[in-house]
């Protein structure tokens, strides 16, 4: 039983002291979940920004608001930021913050690792970020096609500035997909078996591994690419033997399972989300956890979608045509089971319920958008043109901005204590919807008219006027609807206090206070269904006080399949190391930058004394 | 530690298709026929590490620690031998064939380089281990220092023959 000893003992243990060194050196899955969700926002609303800026230019023909020059770095920086440091890293914050939580585990498998994942995170934004204060931000839009972005077509920094914030970005990546994996697969709490595990735990878990197979490729594109800007070599240069198509094929072959990795874990949300609301649980458990899998291992077989007008050769591409119909049966039957989870059940129509079934509508008007665009004839006639731009926001803010939208209503309340107002929630959805749409469903019809992506203006003759002053307009409709949502998180500071499970949810994230103590549930709990909150679980029966693991900072490690208890996982205390070995990185990204190789060689020196120093056994904390 | 072989091999993985990609639209490739002496000798130095260390892994099991100690060093100093005839070979062919040459030097040097990084980081994980204080698996698992600086070494090389 868990008495007021086991407490004091726990928070003895897993208190992070309250100065500038604990604020530094914190481990604790919570406050990294909360700086990712955070700092993730801030890019979103800078991605925002720009993409404001992009439209304005657009709104009318002729317009120069913006230089071509200034429109290229600028359309370049809204796609990377959304994409890299925006849509994953958002996901990483609700993985971080809710996984050990569900999953009934007092931290992640590698506290340490995970601060380093977030510093490294952030080192990168603002790494990137330092380009446009030198007005040379990157500017060869985010998938940075060769030749332009050679040395010869893009002499300045710019292009230097993508593949190097690129490759610190995906140690960010890697080192939490790695962390994901082995928490999600190893301490889940005793009884919590595979198919009695969260959903959302499937699509991180697919995502993490998705992560680790695709972003090397990314990892060698960007080398290439430096190389061949700073280096003087040859990989992209077709007058030496080299293929400008190389850097397609390894930059898609990652760039396609990342789209996958940017929706999987938002979807995982809402298959957390709406049984809630739905009062029921949801239908088909088994089938979407099977198509989340698929569509990250089938995610993996067609990249070259993204290549059709390249030339390839006709039986390739038909190929991945085809796979590319067959991975829209995988999102499909999820849907399914969503809408059957809906009917079948009594929707509560909360201000997250509306964000989730936003998702839905959207999502699937771009899945069909992107299953038109798979079949090749009909993608020769709308590839490069704003259709194409239609589709990829359809999926894009419909399967991630609006989850996340949905999963800031649902969780923000267990996370600050404090509820969101309902009515202000309603308002921001239907104004974000109605200028999403006003914004993005145009673009078909401007894009089927021949309006190309990419451009930083376009004729008054074309006839696409109408069309792009309408999207424009919807922008500012979406931002409206975005800042109301901003006003709502002020207000909810000092909104009505949430207590543990305002929504009374089924599963164990609601069983702890909110804000959760810093040492999560008091008892780790016995589980015996997927829906334990609704169901029942064994989180007292525990007379010997065992699962309270309250004599040292450990979790529980249960077999893979079953989750039978097998022994217990040590957790790291909070340490600078983690802080430290991003700074060194970044040292030697910034040298690497400006080609200081000795200094770059002595931040590595420096990067790996401090690694050393993290892996070096030390004293455990102890409870009295 | 197996998660971050995978994706560090799926790096290799991804040269390598660079390196047949870029292969498939040149007339002959590699473009002059490449000597193996060197390769050779590199190879089985890299393979007979891989033996030593593992060696010495069964030792620490079997609470030898002396003669893990032992194999860790001897294995640093084939780690560094390994570096050593790269070293030579680089002067060697460089002479011929720079990465500044064409996309088949440029594929070339890169591919050997990141592996030469990859066998330098290896000896400096060895190193580590070399200094702990405790090289065995018994008071604290799951930390197994020697078991992953092992794993690493050992998967890479088995791949990389």
């Amino acid at each position: 039983m868990p008495t007021e000893a086991t407490r004091r003992r726990l928070l003895q243990l897993w208190e992070r002291p309250q100065s500038v060194w604990g604020w530094l050196a914190t481990v604790d899955h919570k406050e990294i979940g909360k700086r990712y969700l955070v700092t993730a926002f801030a890019f979103l609303v800078v991605g925002g920004v720009e993409a404001i800026l992009i439209r304005t230019q657009l709104a009318r023909p002729d317009q120069v608001v913006l230089s071509p020059e200034a429109y290229n770095q600028i359309f370049t920086m809204h796609g990377i930021t959304m994409i890299f440091w925006y849509a994953s890293p958002i996901l990483s914050g609700f993985a971080n913050y809710l996984i050990p939580l569900m999953g009934g585990m007092r931290d992640m498998a590698y506290p340490r690792l995970n601060a380093f994942s977030y510093w490294t995170f952030l080192a990168s934004g603002l790494f990137v970020y330092t380009s446009p204060i030198l007005g040379q931000a990157p500017h060869g839009g985010w998938f940075a096609y060769v030749p332009y972005t050679n040395p010869v077509y893009s002499p300045g920094l710019n292009m230097d500035f993508y593949a190097l914030a690129l490759l610190f970005l995906t140690i960010s990546t890697t080192a939490g997909a790695i962390n994901f994996i082995t928490t999600i697969l190893r301490l889940r709490a005793p009884g919590m078996s595979i198919a009695r595990m969260p959903l959302f735990f499937f699509s991180s878990l697919t995502v993490s591994a998705s992560i680790l197979f695709a972003l090397p490729a990314l990892t060698v594109a960007c080398v290439f690419l430096e190389l061949d800007r700073q280096w003087g070599t040859h990989f992209f240069d077709t007058t030496h033997g080299g293929s400008a198509l190389l850097w397609q094929q390894l930059f898609w072959f990652f760039g396609h399972p990342w789209v996958y990795v940017i929706f999987l874990p938002a979807t995982g949300m809402v298959s957390m989300i709406l049984p809630t609301f739905a009062r029921r649980p949801i239908v088909g458990y088994a089938f979407v956890a099977f198509s989340t899998v698929l569509t990250g291992l089938v995610g993996f077989g067609v990249w070259i979608h993204h290549m059709f007008a390249t030339g390839e050769p006709q039986m390739a591409m038909s190929f991945f045509s085809a796979a590319s119909m067959t991975i829209a049966i995988f999102s499909t039957v999820q849907v399914f089971a969503w809408v059957a989870t809906l009917v079948e059940g009594t929707p509560v129509l909360t201000a997250a319920m509306l964000y989730a079934v936003g998702f839905l509508v959207i999502f699937v008007v771009g899945g069909l958008s992107g299953v038109a665009t798979a079949v090749i004839p009909l993608d020769w006639q709308l590839t490069d043109t704003y259709f194409v731009v239609a589709h990829l926001h359809y999926v894009l803010v419909g399967a991630n901005v609006f989850p996340v939208f949905a999963a800031f209503y649902y969780w923000l309340p267990k996370i600050t204590g404090r509820m969101l107002s309902e009515r202000l929630g309603r308002w921001s959805f239907w104004v974000m919807f109605a200028g999403f749409n006003l914004t993005f469903f145009p673009m078909h019809i401007a894009g089927m008219l021949g309006m190309p992506r990419r451009i930083y203006t376009y004729s008054s003759a074309s006839g696409w006027g109408g069309w792009n002053l309408t999207e424009t307009a919807g922008t500012y409709l979406l931002t409206a609807g975005i800042l109301i949502s901003l006003v709502a998180l002020v207000r909810s500071l000092r909104g009505p206090a949430a207590g543990a499970d305002p929504w009374q949810a089924p599963t164990l994230e609601w069983h702890t206070s909110s804000p959760p103590a810093v040492y999560g549930d008091l008892v780790v709990p016995l589980v015996s269904t997927g829906l334990p909150l609704w169901d029942e679980f064994d989180e007292e029966r525990d007379p010997r006080g065992d699962r309270a693991l309250d004599d040292q900072r450990a979790g529980v490690v249960t077999s893979v399949l079953d989750a039978e208890p097998l022994g217990i996982a040590k957790m790291a205390d909070d340490t600078l190391t983690p802080l430290l070995l991003a700074a060194g990185l970044t040292v030697v990204f910034g040298a690497l930058l400006v080609k200081a190789m000795w200094i770059a060689l002595l931040a590595l020196a420096f990067s790996l004394a401090v690694a050393a120093a993290w892996l070096w056994p030390e004293p455990e904390r102890r409870a009295a | 530690m197996t998660m971050f072989i995978a994706t560090e091999a799926t790096l290799f993985v991804c040269l390598f298709f660079a390196y047949y990609y870029l292969g498939h639209l040149a007339p002959a490739w590699p473009p002059e026929p490449p000597e193996w002496h060197f390769a050779a000798a590199m190879l089985a130095v890299l393979l007979a590490s891989s033996a030593v260390l593992h060696w010495g892994e069964r030792r620490a099991e079997r609470r030898l620690v002396s003669q893990a100690r032992a194999s860790v060093m001897v294995t640093v100093a084939m780690g560094v031998a390994f570096l050593g005839l790269q070293t030579v070979e680089y002067r060697h062919h460089l002479e011929r064939l720079r990465p500044s040459s064409n996309a088949y030097g440029s594929i070339l040097y890169t591919i050997t380089s990141v592996h030469a990084v990859h066998v330098a980081l290896g000896v400096l994980m060895l190193l580590f281990v070399a200094a702990l204080p405790d090289i065995t698996d018994a008071p604290k698992p799951p930390h197994r220092p020697l078991h992953n600086v092992a794993i690493i070494g050992i998967s890479s090389t088995r791949c990389g023959s």
